[in-house]
């Protein structure tokens, strides 16, 4: 019974169809991207105020939008960055959402994911964006440089290109190192070092993976959790790579249905939720193992993976829960979409206890 | 559960929750006024990395123009007077104006002509000034505030970033001094300073690993720092939970000295004559070895560019006196600097953070050396591993296995002498058996190639128990063969067991040629090896029906086994018990009638 609770909060119904929600920094608002029944964009900013979501703010664009992140904006400004479904990357300032501050036609297709870097955390190199698009390439943006991004990870001519569902940062712990970690449809998880410019690791987990995610960003890389289809998710300790095995990992079932996505909670990095295909909501922590590092027969050292326990798990819905985010700023509050066109906050208790 | 203690976690629960959302009411409050506060809060100057795809570019517009540069001079030779003739000079000026202009129009968002970038640069350079004066009065925010505009003005040099990060270090800004610094280098890779200050900064922040690779690169580029060494042992100390492993600490040193190394490498190469890791050394010592006569080739080079250099300049001297000369020596100029540079060069030669870099060398065949290439010695490290050999020829005696063993020692040879008495004995013993095993040919050969198994010798009495039990009829037997056959070992066990009187009853008159030579050839491989009695067994097989049939189909190799056999017999149990086997004698006949 010492076990945290998920309570939802506050329900609010709309008439759209939801994809993303993203906490703004430094304030109780979040907004959420979706689209309109006719196939225009929304971005919608809501607060909450005692119990209750207030929306504050509705701005619609021509093109439904599919995801956003203030990863690489500073806690001043914070400017939105989005991917649509035409495959262009905007960031917006919610104050003036006349016209963009930043454009590019980033893709050919949908992006199907966006995660940023270097604006919140202080010092751990540049403010850079990554997309994944359905085109099967992954660009990394600066929004200091126009229309042309810095970075950019594809198939090779005449290469089958895969749908890139799922791209994630990590690893930035100084204004040098960078890691970009990207999953597409076919189970391929790749991990491109930007630092060296290389791919540093891939593997193939068989099921599409939905999601990817660091427990942090600007740390040196420690774990990494993927999530895909048929109910099972795997955690990687990157912190140690052999140079033929890999990362460590475990394989977890949950849910039953498609994971969608995982989301560490940002004040403790072992613990995440994982959201499902049935509108389940799970809550898990990362127990480390005795000692993290051995070394084989050959003296190359290699990871040890630990073990993950199940605290709650809770349905929220009957529809899959699309995204997740947790407040950077108090802890145990959560906002999360689902497909039946339902924002919901949930609270989670007892978070400090663990 | 109690349900007075669950009735007590519900209403705690409840507590919980009430609690949360009392507090969560107020961080709505909290967070509404912090929002404000921030908005009006005025912006921090932080530093950030350039962009990614702009550094790059930076270096490579540098690399590419100094690549013109080497490029020039040689594109058309001083004796060309013909194409000198052809050559438009203020085409070939024109070009590079127009690619200057290229250049910085793609550089920036905002286009700066040739001259206000002069300008732009002038002032740069005296805001650096004004901020080395604030520096020298210990004002390291107004000297901050100097050198981000000097950067402003003109972000491509690196010693703007260096000094800011020297100004950020002293007002404890770690992590903008790390991010300047790498800048910095950025744009210049060699630039120590900058190392130093990032050092500084990395062991602030607790990034010991990096803040170490950083102290050693300025090892590398200044060798006789000793600033920088102290701080090295200083934090060599502090790591020291996990010592790295070996050869990076030796690059290290080996960034002190080029002396040092090879001495080094003698040394260990002396003392592994004794150690049993000699292979890795040798290897190590060559290594150094062609490492120095790469340097002696440049050397070389180097010198037969110079002679020729002058040579070639004194004729030209005597023949051009007018025009092009001024040309000549600009290409002089040139020239020498190059060397300077090749000269610079050789001195920060060896490494490459913990990577050698081993060059090509290409030399035409008349020069190559004469010398044959070394060997390497390979040997088993295990110490019992000897004996194992010995046991393993003993027990499969197999003529394939035993020259396995016995190729790698030939093809390394014994030249250091070094080689245990033990090995040679099992060398000899390989021979030995080989050559019997030569003799005893053909028949086994199909055997062998089944049974190289080498782990036979590890074959324990648990494995014996994987010997079928003894069969009553034909078809058992052949099941149990078919599992046992291709391991010599088994199949002799499962022989021995079985009585040899009664192989008649068991085979009636269903025994095929193919598994009569199969059983000739254990009989002859095994049994005769443990000095087993074979006899029973060669009565028992000549008393299987249309036995003589058979016999008749026998193949050569077969035969001779059976001979052999037989004069294992009558060596063991005299003429006249080998007397009663007519059958079989009639065999040994039969290839002389045949």
């Amino acid at each position: 019974m010492d076990k945290p609770q998920i309570i939802c909060h506050a329900e609010k119904s709309t008439s759209l169809s939801l994809f993303d929600c993203r906490w703004i920094p430094c304030s109780a608002k979040f907004v959420v991207l979706g689209s309109k029944p006719k196939g225009t964009g929304v971005i919608n900013v809501y607060e909450i105020s005692e119990g209750d979501v207030k929306l504050l703010k509705e701005v619609e664009k021509s093109k439904a939008f599919k995801c956003g992140t203030y990863g690489a904006s500073s806690l001043r400004d914070h400017y939105l960055a989005t991917g649509d479904f035409e495959g262009k990357l905007n960031i917006w300032n919610l104050e003036d959402t006349v016209a963009p501050i930043y454009s590019a036609s980033a893709h050919k297709e949908i992006i199907n994911s966006i995660d940023g870097v270097g604006g919140q955390s202080i010092g751990c190199g540049a403010p850079e964006i990554v997309t994944g698009s359905r085109d099967g390439s992954v660009k990394v943006w600066d929004p200091r440089q126009k229309g042309k991004p810095v970075a950019v990870m594809e198939p090779a001519e005449g290469d089958a290109r895969r749908d890139c569902w799922t791209v994630a940062f990590g690893n930035s712990y100084n204004s040098e190192e960078r890691i970009v970690c990207s999953g597409y449809d076919n189970g391929d998880i790749k991990m491109f070092d930007l630092k060296t410019m290389s791919l540093r690791w891939e593997t193939n987990v068989k099921n599409g993976v939905c999601g990817i995610e660091f427990d942090r960003k600007d740390i040196a890389m420690n774990k990494m959790v993927a999530t895909t289809l048929e109910a099972k998710f795997y955690v990687f300790d990157v912190r140690t790579q052999h140079p033929k095995k890999g990362f460590a990992h475990l394989t977890e079932k949950a849910h039953k249905s498609t994971i969608w996505l995982v989301r560490h909670l940002p004040q403790n990095r072992d613990i995440f939720a994982t959201c499902g295909g049935s509108g389940s909501l799970c809550l898990w922590k990362y127990n480390y193992p005795s000692r993290r590092v051995t070394s084989d027969t050959d003296g190359d050292e290699m990871g040890i993976i630990g073990t993950t326990s199940l605290l709650q798990n809770t349905t929220l819905c009957t529809q899959p829960v699309s995204s997740l985010d947790w407040s950077p700023d108090k802890q145990g509050i959560a906002v999360c979409t689902s497909f039946d066109q339902t924002i919901r906050v949930i609270i989670v208790t007892k978070l400090n206890t663990l | 559960m109690d349900p007075v203690l669950l009735q007590k976690q519900v209403r705690d629960n409840a507590e919980d929750l009430r609690s949360y959302m009392q507090d969560l009411k107020n961080w709505e409050a909290d967070m509404k006024r912090k929002e404000s506060e921030l908005q009006a809060a005025a912006s921090s100057d932080q530093a950030l990395p350039p962009v990614r795809s702009k550094i790059k570019r930076v270096s490579q517009d540098q690399n590419s123009t100094c690549n013109a540069e080497n490029q020039r001079p040689t594109r058309i030779s001083g004796y060309d007077y013909a194409s000198w003739d052809k050559f438009d000079v203020d085409k070939a000026c024109e070009d590079l104006d127009g690619a200057r202009h290229q250049e910085s129009a793609e550089g920036d968002d905002d286009t700066v002509s040739d001259a206000e970038e002069k300008r732009l640069r002038e002032e740069a350079i005296y805001e650096k000034e004004m901020g080395n004066n604030f520096v020298k009065k210990q004002k390291w925010k107004e000297a901050i505030q100097c050198y981000s505009r000097a950067i402003k003005c003109f972000p491509y040099d690196a010693i703007f970033y260096a000094n800011r990060a020297l100004c950020y270090l002293k007002t404890d800004d770690l992590r903008s001094a790390e991010v300047d610094c790498t800048t910095a280098l950025q744009l210049d890779s060699n630039y120590v300073k900058a190392y130093q200050r990032r050092a500084v900064a990395r062991v602030g922040l607790g990034q010991l690993q990096e803040a170490r690779s950083d102290l050693l690169k300025v090892m590398e580029l200044e060798p006789k720092n000793m600033a920088s060494k102290a701080e090295l042992m200083k934090l060599e100390k502090k790591i020291n939970i996990k010592p790295q492993p070996k050869a990076v600490e030796e690059s290290g040193l080996a960034a002190c000295s080029q002396n040092t190394v090879t001495k080094q490498a003698e040394n260990t190469s002396s003392c592994t004559l004794k150690s049993k890791k000699s292979q890795e050394i040798y290897t190590r010592n060559e290594s150094v070895m062609s490492h120095k006569e790469i340097i002696k080739e440049e050397e070389k080079v180097i010198s037969h560019i110079s002679g020729k250099k002058t040579t070639a300049t004194k004729e030209t001297e005597k023949k051009v006196k007018c025009s092009t000369n001024q040309e000549i020596m600009a290409r002089q100029r040139e020239e020498s600097r190059m060397l300077e540079n090749m000269m610079r060069k050789e001195h920060i030669w060896p490494i490459y953070g913990e990577v050698k870099l081993v060059h090509t060398v290409h030399k035409p065949p008349h020069l190559r050396s004469k010398k044959p290439l070394k060997r390497i010695d390979i040997r088993e490290v295990d110490s019992n591993s000897g004996q194992e050999l010995g046991m393993d020829t003993k027990t499969c005696s197999s003529g394939a296995t035993s020259v396995e063993i016995k190729s790698p020692q030939i093809a390394l040879g014994s030249d250091t002498g070094a080689s245990s008495d033990r090995e040679q004995n099992t060398k000899e013993f390989c021979k030995s058996v080989d050559a019997e095993s030569i003799e005893v040919k053909p028949a086994s050969e199909k055997m062998n190639s089944a049974s190289q198994n080498t782990d036979i010798e590890l074959l324990s009495e648990k494995e014996l128990e994987d010997v079928p039990p003894i069969p009553n009829t034909s078809v058992q037997f052949l099941i149990a063969w078919k599992k046992v056959r291709t391991n010599s070992w088994l199949s002799y066990h499962y022989l021995k067991k079985i009585p040899g009187a009664d192989l008649p009853k068991i085979f009636q008159d269903s025994l095929d040629s193919s598994t009569l030579s199969d059983i000739i050839c254990t009989i002859k491989t095994e049994f005769l090896q443990f000095k087993e009695p074979v006899l029973p067994y060669i009565r028992g097989l000549s008393d299987v029906r249309r036995f003589s049939a058979l016999a008749m189909f026998l193949s050569e190799s077969d035969k001779k086994g059976v001979k052999k056999i037989l004069e294992y017999c009558k060596e063991q149990d005299g003429y006249k018990e080998c007397d009663d086997c007519h059958t079989m004698n009639q065999i040994c006949l039969l290839p002389n009638t045949v």
